[in-house]
């Protein structure tokens, strides 16, 4: 809170001197930079003084305490190496046909929007849209059929009369499609208008790319503390995580919101997909990651950083527990799955990658569990609070980045996000396993 | 910007980094010694309750109280540990009441003639070498101005257990200079096989079993425990440079020794103890928070049997009184009360059987456990006194007079049933007549006795007959006090009670 006290009175110190706004732009940057690397260098300080000065470094939890630190930390330079591949100009009859599939369930609000922002996508190939009405009892239909008045042929619409699950509608879409392309996006979603452009040149500069994650955000970001933070969470997901696993090709979550497959990626896969089960059931959500995974096995799927795209989050704390305990059974379930394959034939730092961030979610709770439990043994409240502190300047630092790589906002929340995390959402995992086979439809 | 331009910039950052990291680790690494030293703060404001007039004309102390700790906990489970908020009131009644801290080096010296205790001295120590016998304590020694000893069982440190202060720790902890740390053996607190059965007994008192090689042959056992006592020596040399000469007897009296499986086990440690060490600390009896024998340590105290009080989570006014109760005073008891004096059945001390005090007689009777029982007056300090009882046998089967109590080892007992007595002295526990048994010449149950002991000569009147005079006795300094044996159980009455120093 202090430094944005800081620099909202230096922001009025400039207006009152009458500075550009783009010289007081700099003169932030250049202050937040030297946060951001003070605290980098802190954070590894930090580690290596407690490292070094550890009685106990043969204990389990210390060593993954370290490797836990260590892969953190390394994201940072892979983020920043990350590199968007499709720079070469292409002309405008090489881009390929595209269908944009959209699965709606009363989406009556915001699908015309959605309809509007894909349909005028400033994009060189031909290009239609899908939409698949999942038994909508309220006016989606209409707002559908109104967008098909505006732009005509160019929106095809299958109505399922019952609700059937995401992954129906979407497999629907997949089986009517034609086109070289296919683009996912919620219905909930709205497109930069050069988003499909973008995230299709990817499939034309390397043939082995199976499917393109795009570059999403938070639409309705201050509409309160919520939805800041998750729009801080949006841009490390994708401006942090996904970057470091596109630079080895293995984006393991191509997001419902935004990306895009290569037909002949997808419909071999569609039917396997479809009717895929888990400890004996049907899986009903976390449809996207499941589908990155089939295509993982035999493709590269990356991220496009320049294939934008907003999403609504949810705005009440109840909808977003939902929402994040789905994400979680989900990330178990495909984590398992991914696990099986993700060894072989792919960059060891790639494979070695994955497997520590898939061990966070399980670990994590135990580890902050063991730290907690030392502090009470040995009767130091100061070793937890050292545990948190650093959990937060990790944080703190990612948030950084992103804001001065990617101009991300909100950053300065990132410290309340960090608390609830490790007070709140940490321990849905337990919860989220003991549920796994559980499932609802939809994302609210 | 380009990936060129970008692998620079990074290359670049992560040299400013590890250049910023190398220069400051060092100040690093103190803060977070300071931080870990400082987590327990604590302040002491001498002039709540204290009078200077208090501390005033104090004549110096002959014997030394020792006090014993284990850890000092926040919260968590107790044992034999003390809760800090009671340490701190524990610590600040010693304070309150006059008290200075000396070390055990100090009291040696004293032994030898060479250091004059403080009027009221007082030895603080804490065994096994814990963190939290240091962390939670350290800052309440530092701000009362008092000095502590550890004891290091030293395979702790030598096996990096996280529980125990590591090497590193303990050299921090020998830099504030109001530590002593001394020796507690290397393995000695540890468990191992006795048998097939895979019973278990202690390192230092059990002969180890061992399947393939069966039990331990009484050469290897020894050469195994002087190891231990070396070892314990040679570890705090090596990592501290302490030349240890003073041993906390391991597990209080080397453990359990019902468990273990060979007799001459503890007479073999003791005989390694007072090879290896000055001076070497067991525990005081207790029993259900009572202290039940002296803690105080005089100058002719047995220097390889020094008692020490296990304070545990006493409350510090439990404490208080367990330290008065057994301070140094001259012999002086009056019974019945005369008004205004101190009860002197208040000051009595119940060594096992019953005892029962009203404003005319005090009874000490067995019990249910005890087909015996003993009560004391005074401190084991008394020397030359005189004592004049008036004391009803009943119907026990045999009453005593105890002159000189020093321990059960150690004392001068005068006892006597229906039809005869006896005056014994039992030295390291092997007894002697200084009277063998004579017929009583009364059959009155109710006697009168009167003894007199100066300078190392011990007179006795019994009813009126002189048992014995001006007769030299060995145990040099005592307590005085009453027993009754009878295995159907009975009780000795005593109707008056005077006791008067003849210095």
């Amino acid at each position: 809170m202090n430094l944005m006290a800081r620099t909202v009175s230096l922001a009025t110190f400039y207006r009152r001197i009458k500075v550009s706004e783009s010289f007081y732009r700099k003169t932030s940057d250049a202050l937040l930079l030297v946060v951001f690397l003070s605290l980098l260098v802190c954070l590894v300080l930090y580690k290596v003084v407690l490292v070094t000065s550890a009685s106990t470094f043969s204990s389990f939890w210390t060593l993954y305490g370290v490797i836990v630190s260590l892969f953190l930390l390394s994201r940072i330079p892979y983020a920043y190496l990350y590199n968007d591949d499709h720079d070469a100009v292409y002309k405008d009859s090489e881009y390929p046909s595209v269908s944009v599939i959209i699965a709606a369930k009363n989406e009556e609000s915001g699908i015309y929007r959605t309809l509007e922002t894909c349909v005028d996508s400033n994009y060189p190939g031909a290009l239609e849209c899908i939409v698949i009405n999942d038994g909508s009892t309220d006016g989606t239909e209409a707002e559908v059929k109104r967008a098909i008045s505006t732009y005509g042929k160019k929106i095809q619409l299958i109505t399922f009369e019952k609700n059937k699950g995401k992954k129906e509608a979407m497999a629907a879409g997949v089986l009517l499609a034609q086109n070289e392309v296919f683009v996912f996006v919620d219905s909930d979603s709205y497109l930069h208008p050069e988003g499909i452009r973008h995230i299709t040149e990817h499939f034309l500069s390397d043939p082995k790319i199976g499917a393109v994650s795009g570059n999403t955000k938070v639409e309705n970001k201050n509409a309160n503390l919520l939805t800041r933070m998750q729009s801080i969470q949006y841009a490390i997901s994708f401006d942090v995580y996904k970057a470091c696993e596109s630079v080895y090709h293995s984006v393991t979550c191509c997001p419902g919101c935004f990306s895009a497959y290569r037909r002949e990626t997808i419909k071999p896969l569609i039917e396997e997909w479809k009717s895929q089960e888990f400890l004996g059931i049907k899986g009903t959500f976390g449809d996207d990651r499941s589908l990155t995974n089939f295509v993982l096995r035999s493709w590269d799927v990356v991220y496009c950083e320049k294939a934008r795209a907003t999403t609504i989050v949810p705005e009440k704390f109840r909808v977003y527990w939902k929402q994040q305990l789905r994400w979680k059974k989900s990330w178990i379930r495909e984590g398992v799955l991914a696990g099986l394959f993700m060894w072989k034939g792919r960059h060891p730092l790639a494979s070695l990658g994955f497997y520590i961030h898939f061990s966070f979610p399980f670990l994590g709770p135990v580890l902050a569990l063991n730290v907690l439990a030392f502090s009470i043994k040995s009767e130091n409240p100061l070793i937890f609070l050292i545990f948190c502190t650093g959990f937060m300047l990790i944080g703190l630092i990612f948030s950084l980045f992103v804001h001065l790589y990617r101009r991300a906002e909100n950053f300065i929340v990132m410290p309340i996000f960090s608390m609830l995390f490790v007070s709140v959402l940490i321990w849905q995992m337990p919860y989220a396993m003991l549920t796994i086979r559980k499932g609802h439809w939809g994302t609210r | 910007m380009s990936l060129q331009k970008r692998k620079l910039v990074l290359i670049g950052v992560l040299a400013l980094i590890v250049c910023m990291v190398a220069l400051l680790f060092t100040p690093g690494t103190r803060l977070l010694k300071t931080v870990n030293s400082h987590s327990y703060q604590y302040s002491y404001f001498p002039w709540r309750g204290i009078k200077a007039s208090e501390v005033q004309n104090r004549q110096e102390a002959v014997a030394v109280p020792i006090l014993m700790y284990h850890g000092v906990r926040v919260k968590g489970e107790l044992g034999t540990n003390t809760t800090r908020e009671n340490f701190i009131k524990q610590m600040e009644m010693l304070k309150r009441e006059g008290y200075e801290t000396i070390s055990v080096h100090e009291y040696d010296l004293f032994r030898e003639g060479t250091f004059i205790l403080p009027p009221k001295p007082v030895i603080i120590t804490f065994d096994d070498g814990r963190k939290d016998s240091y962390y939670t304590v350290d800052e309440i020694l530092r701000k009362l101005g008092f000095k502590a000893t550890i004891f290091i069982a030293t395979n702790k440190p030598n096996e990096n257990d996280p529980f125990f202060l590591s090497w590193d720790e303990l050299k921090d902890v020998q830099k504030t200079k109001r530590w002593e740390i001394e020796a507690h053996g290397q393995h000695s607190h540890d468990e191992v096989v006795v048998d097939e059965k895979g019973l278990k007994g202690r390192y230092l008192t059990s002969r180890i079993f061992d399947q393939a090689t069966g039990l331990e042959s009484v050469d290897d056992f020894e050469k195994r425990v002087r190891l231990d006592y070396e070892n314990g020596i040679k570890d705090l040399q090596d990592h501290l440079g302490i030349n240890s000469r003073y041993y906390a007897v391991p597990l209080n009296d080397y453990g359990n020794v019902e468990d273990s499986n060979y007799d001459k086990a503890l007479g073999f440690n003791k005989e390694l103890t007072k090879q290896y060490f000055r001076l070497a600390f067991i525990e005081a009896l207790d029993e259900n928070r009572r202290v039940l024998e002296t803690f105080y340590n005089y100058k002719d105290s047995d220097p390889f049997g020094l008692k020490r009080l296990e304070v545990k989570n006493m409350t510090d006014e439990d404490l208080k009184f367990a330290l008065n109760k057994y301070s140094p005073r001259k012999p002086d008891v009056v019974f019945p009360v005369v008004q205004g004096e101190d009860d002197p059945s208040s000051n009595m001390q119940q060594l096992y059987g019953n005892f029962v005090a009203s404003p005319t007689e005090l009874v000490i009777s067995t019990s249910a456990t005890s087909t015996a029982a003993r009560a004391l007056f005074g401190d084991r300090g008394w020397q030359n006194y005189t004592l004049q009882a008036q004391v009803t046998r009943g119907d026990a089967r045999e009453a005593s007079i105890v002159l000189y109590y020093l321990d059960e080892d150690n004392l001068v007992l005068l006892d006597w049933d229906e039809h005869s007595i006896q005056l014994t002295e039992r030295i390291d526990g092997q007894n002697t007549n200084i009277v063998d048994r004579t017929p009583l010449t009364t059959n009155d149950s109710n006697v009168l006795v009167s003894a007199t002991i100066k300078d190392g000569k011990i007179s006795v009147l019994f009813d009126g007959v002189q048992l014995v005079s001006d007769h030299t006795i060995h145990v040099s300094r005592g307590a005085a006090g009453f027993g009754v044996w009878d295995p159907n159980g009975g009780e000795v009455k005593v109707t008056s009670l005077l006791i008067k120093s003849t210095e």
